[in-house]
């Protein structure tokens, strides 16, 4: 007994102690202590951020990091339509100011600069982590409007689980998800398989007198598979990640457009080796990734094929200190090296990204502070150094206040650099400063929570990058020629009864706006930014009784300025009805998922139609045996 | 009064006589060649036409802008991979060439006996390019009446001249689509080689060819710019009398030039004026006795005339910026 409290208060220590010092994902066992904490180069002092776990993201109606995004941040998604390309704009940045990174290493084409959302299936990782406002400090290019990571976790206590889901629903939509994980203290073994297929041939109106069109051209099909091994020693662990996706799908036609026979492939094989180092007061990390990828767009009807491909190398070397059990000192290098072949090139083209990074952390009672710095280097080039400062204090029990100031950038990407015609290896990174205030307050009574979360944020990007025609030019070139100032408002309520209920409400009032006036593109100054609703809310409200559970969530996106209509203000609602059922090791799960409830006709691209109400319905059943 | 009605007759049948159609056939093209100026000829001349053409390479790649030549004869494959085919598949009367213009701005420049003179008219239709983007729509472009077929859309032509280094505020315009109708049945794009009569603009020097279409966004019109043109006749008769043209004997060195342009000047006192294909004056200075130089740092790469005024006449010299 005796032995057994003893291990219990020292398992506890070192929960407290390491919690603080490295955050929940690392995973360290000692004897047969294991030790979760918070990644702290994850925490984001003085900045917003919001996390789901694996077991939140299986009750969501969303299937993808797309929908994610849009049903549970209130962040604006710019999708093409079911099934199509989806990127965001985070505080009203563009696509590529959206960082996303996979267990931390950045997801983004280097040849595109952004990445389509819709094609992250929410079952690929355990848990997903947004982080609003700028980052570049410490992940990076592109970290300027938000940061998004996916990331896989061990789990020690599972002995063997196995969880299957099926899935139908409107527009041919078949979905099958497989994932097996097993294994012990010291070793485990995650196994994930989806396939989803869609033919997307939903109707859209054309007129009210007129009979509705239904979308051609429009299937779908993604595969994943993802193998993730996990082991742990008594000082050191080593985790190796791998992922293969596939996906196949036609590019539907526009709405005034007769017929497509346009196709893009998407492949990707990425796989990353991480090992880790624990002595008493460090923590030593390296890993390496080899990211692979490779699009190919094909339309038979005028005879065009493009076919790119890229490969990305990553090294990372790391080592973090603490002090007093309260302060933390981090320092790292990231080098990345990356090959891109595409039909647009003169060549191959090669690009050597060397980055220095070091942060400090403390945590005090009343007070967090985080400082962080980062210098780069593309191609020997130096990109300026850029700092970071986020700051909370905590005003009562009920208040905490934070401030972040930072300067981040984005780096022109291959696209940008090296296209023929209008590539410009002279192109300077996007950068610019941004800072943001913000006040949380939480009051409890019983079992009631009231929760509210005001932030104010101000952003200035320089050397914007757009493609636009110069005098004496015949063609499209990418030129640093544009400055955007963003700021807003975000506010959140939510008010949650742990037992039966939980509801929030939000709203975002984002400027972004062209800060000088441009001919070709047509920019007037002052105008806000194309695709960036000014005004977006919604409210979502969460009900559970025994073993069911019901959701509705109504978002409302203000009116946008598209690049050939203005897009109308639209409202659309989201309801899932979901019934769980736990007997012993046994879990099953039934739900019905119901979009855009009112039938709403309604664009978030102009001439791309969203589809009317429809459902998919589905059951998931899961054995699972935990370390007894 | 005999040598007078002699005169007027002579004058008369000068003026019956001196017309001159270009049907481009002179190229001696077969069907499905096309010449898009990447020889850097900077054009084309045919009889009294000269037909400007930038041609840009760029590695692995190559830009065009300005005319081409063209006896394509597709007329189905929707898309930019079939840009230098009229949707009639050949030339006016089945003629085996016509030329291609791709611009949202071109310009055609009148040489020799039509300088200066009337433009009787030409025939033109639309490449398949854009006819198909208009009727089926494309990945960037609308197909015209939009939706429901109400939209009133229209891909328009406007023919404007150049006149003594001024472009006229008069224009000729036409459609080479139009959905503007109430009865959407009468809704065309144009589909025939079609005349265009241009004598009412009148003497030109060159004439100015722009495409507007409703289909518009921020980066511009969204339907190819491009048209086809066949059969262009010229009156090769002033309507009125011009400036008198002055005898040139000199010789502009370098030409192409990358920076400065050198001649001897041993004529009356004027001024000297660097004109560019639109009719606008970029740089003018005074004309000195001897060697005169101009400083072309300054003007982007194009064809620009050096025009000579003095009171004794006026005369143009063509030369390359590089």
């Amino acid at each position: 007994m005796k032995t057994t409290l003893g291990r219990w208060v020292f398992y506890c220590l070192c929960c407290l102690s390491f919690n603080i010092l490295w955050g929940q994902q690392d995973t360290i066992v000692m004897e047969d202590v294991v030790i979760y904490a918070v990644r702290i180069r994850g925490e984001n002092i003085g900045g917003q951020s919001k996390k789901w776990t694996s077991p939140q993201l299986n009750r969501l109606a969303a299937n993808n990091v797309a929908d994610l995004l849009q049903q549970e941040s209130n962040t604006f998604i710019k999708s093409y339509g079911l099934g199509s390309l989806a990127t965001s704009s985070i505080r009203g940045g563009s696509a590529g100011h959206t960082l996303v990174l996979w267990n931390g290493l950045p997801l983004q084409s280097p040849m595109l600069g952004l990445l389509d959302l819709s094609l992250l299936h929410l079952n690929t990782t355990e848990e997903i982590s947004l982080q609003k406002g700028g980052n570049t400090s410490l992940w990076g290019s592109g970290a300027i409007g938000g940061t998004l990571n996916l990331q896989n976790l061990p789990d020690a206590k599972n002995r063997f689980q196995a969880n299957i889901l099926s899935e139908i629903g409107s527009f041919g939509r078949w979905q099958q998800q497989g994932v097996v994980k097993l294994g012990n203290n010291n070793f485990q073994s995650h196994t994930k398989v989806i396939h989803l297929q869609a033919e997307n041939n939903f109707q859209y109106t054309i007129a009210p007198d007129l009979p509705k069109r239904e979308q051609s051209n429009a299937q779908l099909s993604q595969q994943n598979f993802l193998q993730n091994f996990y082991w742990t020693g008594e000082k050191q662990d080593v985790q190796a990640h791998y992922w293969y996706q596939q996906s196949e799908r036609q590019i539907p036609p526009t709405n005034v457009q007769n017929i497509s026979l346009a196709h893009q492939s998407d492949q990707a094989h990425r796989a990353v080796l991480n090992w880790r180092y624990y002595t008493r007061n460090s923590v030593l990390r390296a890993k390496a990734a080899w990211f692979q990828e490779n699009l190919d767009y094909t339309d038979d009807q005028i005879f065009l094929q493009s076919n790119s491909q890229f490969t990305t190398l990553f090294a990372e070397f790391s080592d973090q200190w603490q002090w007093r059990k309260q302060q933390q000192f981090y320092l790292g290098t990231t080098q990345s090296f990356t090959t891109a072949t595409s039909a647009g090139y003169n060549d191959k083209v090669q690009e050597h990204r060397s980055a220095f990074l070091a942060f400090y952390q403390t945590h005090c009672k009343k007070w967090s502070l985080k400082g962080s710095l980062r210098q780069e280097f593309i191609d020997g080039n130096s990109v300026p150094l850029v700092p970071s400062l986020g700051f909370e204090y905590q005003i009562s029990p009920q208040l905490r206040a934070n401030l972040k100031i930072s300067k981040n950038y984005r780096l022109p990407t291959l696209n940008d650099r090296f296209w023929r015609p209008g590539g410009n290896e002279n192109l300077l990174p996007e950068n610019g400063w941004s800072e943001e205030i913000g006040i949380k307050s939480e009051f409890k009574e019983d079992n009631w929570t009231l929760e509210t979360n005001t932030a104010i944020f101000n952003r200035n990007i320089d050397n914007w990058i757009l493609w636009s025609v110069q005098d004496g030019q015949q063609f499209w070139s990418a030129n640093n020629i544009a400055k955007v100032w963003s700021r807003g408002l975000e506010q959140r309520i939510s008010l949650e009864n742990r037992n039966w209920f939980r509801l929030i409400l939000g709203y975002d009032c984002i400027r972004s706006t062209n800060q000088i006036a441009l001919t070709l593109p047509k920019i007037e100054a002052g105008s806000q930014l194309w695709y960036t609703p000014e005004h977006q809310g919604f409210i979502k409200a969460s009900f559970n009784w025994k073993n069911f559970a019901v959701s509705y969530q109504h978002q409302l996106v203000g009116a946008a300025l598209g690049i050939n209509e203005n897009l109308p203000a639209y409202q659309i609602g989201n309801a899932r009805l979901q019934y769980e059922l736990q007997k012993e090791k046994y879990k099953g799960q039934l739900f019905l998922n119901i979009y855009n409830l009112w039938d709403t006709d309604y664009f978030i691209i102009e001439r791309r139609p969203m589809p009317g109400r429809h459902w998919s319905t589905g059951v998931r059943f899961s054995i699972e045996k935990l370390k007894s | 009064m005999k040598y007078f009605f002699t005169t007027l007759l002579i004058f008369g049948l000068g003026f019956l006589n001196a017309q001159t159609t270009t049907d481009f056939e002179t190229f001696d093209l077969s069907a499905g060649e096309f010449l898009n100026g990447s020889d850097n000829s900077g054009g084309f001349e045919a009889d009294n036409v000269f037909l400007p053409n930038t041609f840009t390479v760029f590695p692995e790649f190559t830009t065009w802008s300005g005319w081409s030549i063209s006896a394509d004869t597709n007329t189905t494959m929707p898309g930019f991979m079939n840009q230098y085919s009229a949707i009639t598949g050949s030339g006016f009367e089945e003629s085996t060439t016509y030329a291609v213009s791709f611009s949202g701005t071109n310009l055609l420049e009148l040489r020799g006996e039509a300088a200066g003179k009337v433009v009787d008219g030409m025939y033109v239709t639309n490449g398949t390019y854009p006819y198909l983007s208009m009727r089926d729509g494309d990945g960037f472009a609308k197909k015209f009446g939009g939706l429901t077929g109400d939209d009133p859309d229209f891909f328009l032509l406007t023919i404007k001249k150049y006149f003594e280094g001024e472009l006229s505020a008069d224009s000729i315009n036409f459609y080479l689509a139009d959905y503007r109708f109430e009865d959407n049945s009468q809704d065309y794009i144009v589909d025939e080689w079609t005349y265009i009569d241009l004598t009412a603009l009148g003497n030109a020097d060159s004439l100015q060819f722009t495409l507007t279409s409703t289909d518009v966004g921020q980066f511009g019109m969204n339907t190819p710019a491009y048209f086809c043109m066949d059969n262009f006749t010229t009156k090769d008769q002033a309507t009125f009398t011009r400036a008198p043209k002055l005898e040139l004997n000199l010789n502009i060195f370098p030409n192409p030039t990358a920076d400065y342009l050198n001649f001897n000047w041993q004529q009356h006192q004027g001024i000297v004026q660097v004109i560019d294909l639109q009719g606008r004056i970029l740089l003018e200075q005074i004309l000195q006795k001897g060697n005169n130089q101009i400083d072309a740092n300054s003007l982007v790469r194009g064809i620009y005339h050096l025009q000579f005024v003095t009171k004794e006449g006026v005369a143009s010299k063509r030369f390359v910026k590089q």
